[in-house]
This record gives structure tokens, sequence and C-alpha cells, in this order.
């Protein structure tokens, strides 16, 4: 199949308006200069090695200095928890099942957010032994908890601006079936076989964009959800190819 | 006689009677000329202003055609009346969806996530939304600079991870 590249800065910026006006855009997070933790982790290495400071100051210097950094990181999670849930919450979805999606999804990220709440609330009642055990208590939850479901609420995202891409299609797809009919090309072979080729490529479009859905419904493995969301934008982009070949071939049959 | 008294003399002359008569009669039997503001004269203002007017016009449409390298008969084809064909909307809508796929590949990489104690499966937590908003920016404006992959590599000091510090914290 011919693939046909166009890359013409001015149809890119209309490309870029077009992306913008269909889907929202991300805010940046306000305080990410505050999840560095680079310069904390360091200062918390040298009062690990002791330098210059007697054993019993030195002991209590670390377990303040482990209490903030702790304190800080789980802060740091929680805004990011709430950053993806508002996201979620401002989407425009299209459908009432993409909506109870929605509901669902931020509901878990709202139990993701209290947990991080409940873990700060102890932070300053810690031990240093406490905040080891702390530290490894929220990792481990972020990878087997939080973790499905922040990948659940970013491919729903993706999902959600796919589609209003999927609707302009297939609203520009009843177009060209109206101006094949108007016109009377159906007699045309050729134009007859890459319009049907196109209503195929469409309906499989539709099909992996379902599956998608459906995934991230059930909160499946998120590789495989981004694997049908990136299958049913090719097969999106493989639609307009023929698009683009129906457009062609009118042109050749119209008279000039 | 002095010239003064000469001078004088000319008030003393006046035409002759009859020639008087004769050319007043000739005068009032002539045809008048038409006023200037009568109703014809100010249609024939108003016909000449549009004429310079659409001579104007006409120039300019011919300069925007040239300039423009515009052809008058995309208009006229049937083609033109197929807006669902227009190729440059199709290219625009396309060119989204490109940017959208190079987006999705870009985005994050699902990993295992290591040290994982309980013998499940663990993934690591996928970037922060404002990290992909950053990463939205530059694929679109690789795109509109006409570079087939965006630089992603980033310059800033490389930042500890969230799960990272909380590992280090652990010990």
């Amino acid at each position: 199949m011919r693939r046909i590249h166009y890359f013409n800065p001015l149809h890119i910026v209309a490309a870029i308006i077009l992306a913008a006006a269909i889907g929202s855009a991300i805010p940046h997070r306000a305080q990410a200069a505050a999840c560095n933790f680079n310069e904390a982790l360091g200062n918390l290495r040298k009062l690990q090695t002791g330098q210059n400071l007697e054993q019993a100051d030195g002991v209590r210097a670390e377990l303040a200095a482990r209490r903030n950094v702790l304190a800080a990181l789980i802060d740091c999670a929680a805004e990011e928890a709430q950053e993806l849930q508002a996201n979620i919450n401002r989407l425009e979805v299209r459908s009432e099942e993409a909506k109870t999606i929605q509901r669902s999804i931020g509901q878990k990220l709202t139990e993701s957010i209290a947990f991080y709440r409940a873990k700060r609330a102890s932070v300053n009642e810690l031990g240093i032994r406490g905040t080891q055990e702390v530290a490894r208590q929220v990792r481990e939850w972020r990878a087997y908890n939080y973790a499905p479901f922040a990948h659940a609420g970013l491919n729903f995202m993706f999902w959600n601006e796919n589609d209003t891409f999927i609707e302009t299609a297939r609203v520009r797809l009843d177009h060209i079936g109206q101006t094949v009919r108007t016109f009377k090309l159906v007699d045309n072979e050729e134009l007859q076989k890459l319009f049907t080729q196109a209503q195929e490529s469409f309906s499989e479009t539709e099909t992996l964009h379902r599956s998608a859905l459906e995934a991230i419904r059930n909160f499946d493995d998120p590789k495989r959800t981004q694997e049908f969301i990136k299958t049913s934008l090719e097969k999106l982009s493989q639609t307009y190819n023929f698009f683009f070949q129906i457009s062609d071939t009118v042109r050749t049959i119209l008279p000039r | 006689m002095t010239f003064k008294e000469a001078f004088n003399n000319f008030k003393e002359i006046t035409p002759e009677e009859g020639y008087t008569k004769r050319s007043r009669s000739l005068i009032l039997a002539s045809t008048q000329p038409r006023s200037s503001v009568s109703v014809f004269g100010a249609f024939k203002i108003i016909s000449r202003g549009f004429q310079f007017g659409s001579a104007i016009a006409l120039t300019s449409l011919l300069i925007a055609i040239i300039a423009g390298g515009f052809s008058i008969l995309t208009f006229l084809t049937p083609f033109s009346k197929l807006p669902s064909l227009d190729p440059e909307n199709l290219r625009a809508e396309a060119q989204a969806i490109d940017i959208q796929i190079k987006l999705t590949g870009l985005s994050y990489d699902i990993d295992e996530a290591p040290a994982s104690t309980q013998g499940q499966s663990a993934i690591s937590v996928p970037p922060a939304v404002s990290k992909i908003a950053d990463l939205k920016k530059k694929v679109e404006q690789a795109a509109a600079e006409g570079q087939k992959e965006p630089d992603v590599a980033t310059t800033e000091e490389s930042v500890v991870t969230i799960d990272d510090a909380l590992e280090q914290l652990s010990r």
C-alpha cells in the first residue's frame, strides 16, 4: 500500500490547531520544581555518613531529614494523583459508557489520594526505622495499586482524544459516501474499491477503539490497552490514506 | 486738447442704439447651456465614478490573482464543490492523527517495577500528566519544523523519580 507523506508546514500548523481544538490542553503542574529530591537525598546521605556531627545529634538530624524527605515525597505523589484526577474529570466524553469509566477512574484516584493523606499524617510520629518501612510500603503500594489506575487514567485521556479524531473521520466517510452517490461515481470500479477499503479500515479502527475502552474499563494490562490505542490510530491513519486516494481519483474523473 | 481732456471724452462714447437692440435680441434668442447640477449631470458624475472604481477594483483583482498564484479555475470545477474531498482539510486531519500516533508511542514505556516482594506483577508508575504535556509540545514543535522525530532528550539535570527516592529512603 502506498504510504502518503505530506510535510507542508502550513498543513502541520493546521493539524496542530485542529489537534489543539479537538484535544484538551494538559496543564503544567505548578509545583513541579518541588518534586526534585536530588538535594534533599544528597543531604541525607551526608548525614548518614556522620560528617561533623556527634552521634546523638547525627541521629536526630537524620531522623528530621528522613521525615522531611518522606513527607515531601508523599505530598508530591498525592499532587501527581490529584493532577491526573483533575485532568480526567475535565474531559468531555461523548458516550454514557465512557462517562461511567471516567467516574470509575476518578473514584480509584480519590482512594489513592486518601491513602497518601493517611500515610502523610503519620510521618511526624515515625522513627528512623518507621520512615524506612513507610517508604517501602508506599513504594510497593504505588507499583501494585496506584500504577494500574494511573495507567488506566492516562490511557483513557488518549482514548478520549482519539474518540474525537474517529468521530471526525466518521463524518468525513459519510460525506465522501454521499459525494460518490450524488455524482454517480459508483460505477467507477477503482473508486468503488477504494471506498470499500476506506470503510473496512474505518470499521477496524472502531473495533480496536472499542477494545481499548473495554480494556481500560477492566483495568487490564496497560501494555495491552496501549497496543489497542496505538493500532486503532494506525488504522485510522490508513483510512485517511484511502481518503487521499479517493480525492485524487475523483479529481481525475470530474471534468475540469 | 490735453491728454486729460481727451481721456475724459471717452466717457461720452456709447454704442449705436440700433446695434444695442440687435445684440440684445441675439443674446436672448440663443440656447442657454444646461446647469451643471441637473439630474442628468449628477448621473453622469456618478457613472464616471463607477467606471473609475470598477477599473481600480478589476486591476486590484488581477494583481491579487497574479501575485497570489491563485487560479480562478479552481472555483469553476465540479471538484471545488466537494469539501469532503478537499485535500487541505484531509491533510490537516491526517497530520493531527500522525502527531497523536507519535505521542502515544513516545509517551511512556511500561516497565516491570523492580524489587517487588509480593510475588505479584508490579508495574512502574507512568509519568506525570505535566511531563506528557511537555512531550506533546515537543512532538508538535518537531512536526511544525518538519522533523521526522522530536528531540525528546532533556538537557536538564536528571531528577530522581518518586519511586527511586522512596527506594533510597527505605534503606
